[in-house]
């Protein structure tokens, strides 16, 4: 399974109905293929986390993209984070194939990638990974030789190192929203 | 027992928002999901309905409400069919970055999603085309997201807001306090022009020997016309316009090359070609003013200011990026630029004009075509003898648009009104009236093609139930010409689906109470301009014009400067 080189990119969006809806939209109109998106609250209330990955194109027309997903009024804050030196993490459920003589072939495997099994039947095993993407494409590989009969696959969440800059100065939350954040800084 | 609060309709609190920012015309048609606020607008007599004939038509004259003042034009229209009408005009808004509210009516929250009569998802169908699109399903957000609204529409880039308001949100009673107006998406405004991209900026002016500056729409928008004025004056470089930043400098100016791009003139189409600078001042870079990109100004260096960082390198790479306003930019760019003769330089835009004045048809034959009939151009060069290039015009989309751009000569500030990037036939009729509202003491021309009349005629109803004065100006070739001419030149003149049968025109005013009148031959043109421009109310002038007639020169689509066609 050869992957594509993905461009990823991660926004801060209030949480509203329709954002990502615009999002995907302005994505499509340029004629990208969203290939994984992960979206979750953050520990600021109102605020969800955003991170999209999508076929490469030219980079002139990604930095372009992502100039125009700055404009998306919910959106406050967003980067192409592809050549950043951020966390980048993905989370994969894989079912594999085992006989009783291979579930501890296989349970080794697991624990080279640091997952660990959450499911065993008489004739396959579910495991758990989470890792960078390259790492889960290597797992998945390892995986083929004992027989791959399912992949549930989240798709990268990235966070940055240090502070991130959610935007929040250039969006003003309801009033109560606003006092439990100063709380939590 | 207590006193009763005091309680206010959905409906009324909407019309009051509407008239806290300043709203007075409102274009539309009503509809059963918009009929409470139909039955609000007595209570507010500040607001004045103009009852349109088609709701498309509402949103160019919205625009034309908004082109001519600089503030966002509303229009308002029903569910469903309604909304969907208006989506021509809001798109239109959406690619000239105009600003107008679009107010759309929508079937009760309670059915909402299950198909009920006359609902459309419009909020689905305006996201790519709006600047932002609100439901509100909550009448204390009214306050806000009217606010919101007017203040997204005409900050930053301009453009489209639609508000989607549901029926019962409209008749909803609620107590009239306590609302919460504040705006949740503040503009921040762009950084400016930094200390480093005004010496790069600097050095280039310095070395530049033939320099030019491109107005593009934006110093109308911003407003930076005195301060692109000054710049242009000290630096004595040449400037041309796009088609939208036509009208942004007197079109007498010494330093003006005329229009650039596809339909652009000789001279500024090949000074553009030949520029060692090139500064941009907000503009976008079209694919109507670029041609082949690869070639594009292949020896400049482009300045490019611009607020909107999403247009700055999309197209044609800057060399200086300057993400600013447009005013502070200029004068600082003015502060450090040095003037300069660029003897050689004009000398060689008017070896180009002279060329171009010598094969241009409207020179030759007194102006008319092979069959003797007139040509666009020399209407509109007699139309600008006539206003003193001092009148506003408003044009439909087609040859008779290029010919307005390049042959009324636009002398007085934003005069000029037409759509640009989306290109919307009848356009011009509705926006003329937007227009009229604006300015009441001022003409408004209205020109027109047969073909683009036609796609929003009804409204010569709203011109005479409102007694609208405007003079319409149709140059009929009965060709869909701008077709016809590419037919000719690229589809080996195969006429498929440009000819077309028209009515009688005058008859067809007559039946509304618009006076008018035919010009067959060029000696009535004259007396005919003279009759419209005494006339008290709306006139037709019907001008029967050389079909054959193209809008040259022209840059094919996608082609290169160089392959500029200067003749048939």
């Amino acid at each position: 399974m050869k992957q594509k080189k993905l461009h990823t990119i991660l926004a801060f969006a209030h949480n509203q109905p329709g954002v990502l809806y615009k999002l995907l939209s302005l994505i499509r109109k340029k004629r990208y293929n969203v290939e994984t998106i992960t979206v979750g609250h953050t520990h600021v209330e109102g605020i969800s986390r955003m991170t999209i990955s999508f076929s490469h194109g030219e980079g002139n027309k990604i930095e372009q993209i992502v100039q125009q997903i700055a404009k998306i009024t919910e959106i406050p804050k967003t980067d192409d984070v592809t050549y950043e030196n951020a966390i980048n993490r993905e989370l994969i459920l894989l079912k594999v194939k085992a006989t009783p003589q291979d579930r501890v072939h296989v349970t080794a495997t697991t624990q080279i990638f640091g997952g660990k099994v959450i499911y065993v039947a008489s004739g396959h095993m579910i495991v758990e990974i989470t890792g960078k993407q390259e790492n889960i494409d290597s797992a998945i590989t390892m995986f083929e030789e004992f027989g791959i009969i399912g992949v549930a696959r989240t798709g990268a969440t990235v966070m940055y190192r240090e502070e991130e800059d959610m935007g929040l100065d250039r969006i003003v939350l309801p009033g109560s929203r606003v006092v439990s954040l100063k709380n939590k800084r | 027992m207590a006193r009763r609060k005091k309680t206010i309709k959905g409906a009324e609190l909407f019309c009051r928002s509407l008239v806290e920012e300043g709203v007075t015309y409102l274009f539309g048609y009503t509809g059963g999901a918009i009929m409470p606020v139909y039955d609000a607008f007595p209570k507010f007599p500040q607001l004045k309905h103009i009852m349109v004939r088609h709701e498309q038509a509402a949103a160019f004259a919205a625009q034309g409400m908004a082109r001519a003042t600089g503030k966002p034009g509303v229009c308002i229209a029903t569910s469903g069919p309604g909304a969907t009408n208006l989506m021509t005009g809001i798109a239109d808004a959406h690619m000239d970055s105009i600003p107008i509210v679009a107010i759309t009516g929508q079937v009760a929250t309670s059915v909402i999603g299950t198909d009920a009569f006359q609902e459309s998802d419009i909020i689905g169908m305006l996201v790519p085309v709006t600047k932002q699109s609100y439901i509100l399903d909550d009448p204390y957000e009214i306050p806000r997201v009217v606010k919101e609204a007017f203040y997204l529409a005409n900050t930053g880039r301009k453009g489209p807001v639609n508000i989607d308001l549901p029926k019962d949100i409209s008749i909803a009673v609620i107590p009239d306090e306590g609302f919460d107006a504040t705006i949740r998406y503040p503009v921040l405004p762009p950084p400016g022009i930094g200390k480093d991209q005004l010496a790069r900026a600097e050095k280039l002016m310095a070395s530049a020997e033939r320099p030019i500056v491109f107005v593009g729409h934006g110093v109308i928008q911003s407003g930076a016309q005195s301060e692109v004025r000054r710049f242009l004056e000290k630096s004595n470089m040449p400037f041309s316009c796009t088609l939208h930043g036509i009208s942004a400098l007197p079109g007498d100016h010494p330093q003006y090359l005329g229009m650039m791009g596809m339909h652009g003139t000789v001279e500024a189409n090949r000074a553009i070609e030949n520029a060692d600078l090139i500064i941009a001042l907000g503009m976008r870079f079209d694919d109507r003013v670029t041609g082949k990109l690869d070639e594009y100004a292949k020896d400049a260096d482009v300045i490019h200011v611009e607020h909107d960082p999403s247009e700055i390198n999309k197209n044609v790479r800057a060399t200086v990026a300057i993400y600013s306003d447009l005013k502070p930019a200029v004068v600082e760019m003015t502060k450090v630029v040095k003037p300069k003769p660029y003897k050689e330089w004009y000398a060689f835009a008017a070896k180009n004009r002279k060329y171009w004045e010598g094969i241009d048809p409207v020179n030759q034959r007194n102006g008319r075509g092979d069959k003797r009939n007139l040509l666009m151009g020399t209407v509109l060069k007699k139309l600008t003898e006539l206003t003193d290039g001092k009148d506003n015009v408003v044009a439909d989309v087609g040859q008779h648009q290029m010919f307005a751009a390049r042959y009324y000569q636009f002398n007085r500030y934003n005069t000029w009104f037409n759509s640009g990037g989306l290109g919307s036939m009848g356009f011009s009729v509705p926006a003329a009236m937007g227009v009229k509202y604006a300015r009441p003491k001022e003409r408004v021309w209205v020109i027109v093609g047969d073909g683009s009349f036609q796609m929003n005629i009804q409204e010569l109803g709203t011109i005479m139930e409102q007694n609208i004065d405007i003079k319409i100006l149709l140059l009929n070739n009965n060709f869909l010409g701008m077709v016809r001419q590419w037919q000719d030149l690229f589809h080996g003149s195969r006429f498929i689906g440009t000819p077309v049968k028209n009515p009688d025109f005058i008859a067809l005013a007559s039946a509304y109470g618009i006076a008018g009148e035919r010009v067959d031959e060029g000696k009535a043109l004259e007396p005919a301009l003279r009759r419209a421009m005494k006339h008290k109310g709306a006139y037709l002038v019907e001008v029967v014009t050389d079909m054959d007639e193209m809008i040259l020169p022209m840059i094919p689509a996608g082609s290169r400067f160089s392959d500029m066609r200067v003749t048939r």
